[in-house]
């Protein structure tokens, strides 16, 4: 799911890297390699978020990685119905604790609006979004499973929803 | 002539009758077991015993005014395999120890307590416990559901 992945981080979640302040950026991870795109180092981001507590000091990461997929013969000839199920992952720690998250005491970006700023992004790309993937047309893109509730660890800040893609492959 | 005077509503009840019993006999039991295929495969992985939140596993057919809602809910330890956990601490609190048997347990857990049945029966005032990868297999399920009645 290369395609998807790299449309997500690139495409729709470029312009939102682009508009963070100089001293908070926002970093990119491709989870399916564990690679950070803004730098080329590598980071796991399916370990517990309290292991990258030195990271989320330089920056604020959004991770992407790919699900399931389920291709489903639909209608006559070589046509397939089409759901690839991405997940993307949102992750930030206080200003307190040197991190670049609003605290009360020290200014950042505020969590909710970078959350909202990367939401938004997505649900931009909503209508025909093209992955360029060989033989594959999407007719859209669902956002589901948001899942915003903050831990006990109130210096972390995490936020994570699904990214559905619906349509059709030549191919199962 | 026969007479029909309730004909809409009595087809609109009819209909949703037939959804709720499509829910009941063919939704909740295929979403439920496609859940527990993808926890059962996540604790042969890792070696958990998923069985106790699969027996627990609840599902509900309800009828809502016009709509037909299906409920599905699993115990709450379910909610920590779904999004993994850290490395914690469980300390006793309603009790002065916790009592458990410790199956293959390290060699101090030996020397010091009894075996019983397939392990040692130990009784210590916390425990240490390593922390779960995520399984997602409630959120694949419903990912999972969205392509399978599109």
């Amino acid at each position: 799911m290369r395609h998807e992945i790299q449309y997500l981080l690139e495409d729709v979640l470029g312009p939102v890297v682009d508009a963070q302040p100089a001293d908070h950026p926002l970093f990119r991870v491709n989870r399916d390699d564990s690679t950070v795109y803004e730098t080329g180092d590598e980071l796991d981001m399916q370990t517990p978020i309290q292991t990258r507590k030195q990271q989320l000091q330089r920056a604020n990461f959004v991770g992407v990685a790919s699900e399931t997929t389920d291709p489903t013969p639909a209608g006559p000839g070589q046509r397939y119905d089409l759901q690839t199920a991405t997940s993307l992952r949102l992750e930030g720690l206080s200003a307190a604790k040197r991190g670049h998250i609003d605290h009360p005491d020290v200014d950042a970006v505020p969590f909710e609006a970078l959350f909202r700023d990367v939401f938004d992004a997505v649900q931009g790309a909503m209508s025909y979004p093209d992955v360029g993937r060989p033989g594959v047309s999407y007719r859209d893109l669902t956002v589901t499973n948001i899942d915003d509730s903050q831990s006990d660890h109130s210096d972390f800040y995490r936020a994570e929803f699904d990214v559905l893609f619906r349509g059709y492959t030549d191919t199962p | 002539m026969t007479s029909l005077p309730n004909f809409e509503a009595d087809a609109r009840e009819a209909l949703l009758d037939d959804l709720e019993d499509y829910a009941r006999e063919e939704i909740a039991p295929q979403v439920q077991s496609h859940a527990h295929e993808i926890l059962r495969q996540y604790g042969q992985r890792n070696d958990y015993d998923v069985e106790p939140i699969i027996e627990a596993g609840e599902t509900e057919v309800l009828r809502r005014g016009d709509r037909v809602v299906v409920r599905f809910g699993w115990p709450e330890p379910a909610i920590y395999f779904e999004r993994g956990t850290v490395d914690h601490v469980v300390e006793a609190k309603n009790a002065d120890v916790l009592s458990f048997i410790w199956e293959d347990p390290p060699e101090w857990v030996r020397e010091e307590f009894e075996p019983e049945g397939d392990g040692y029966r130990v009784f210590l005032p916390k425990v240490e416990v390593a922390g779960l990868p995520e399984s997602r297999f409630i959120r694949d399920t419903l990912n999972w559901l969205h392509a399978e009645f599109r």
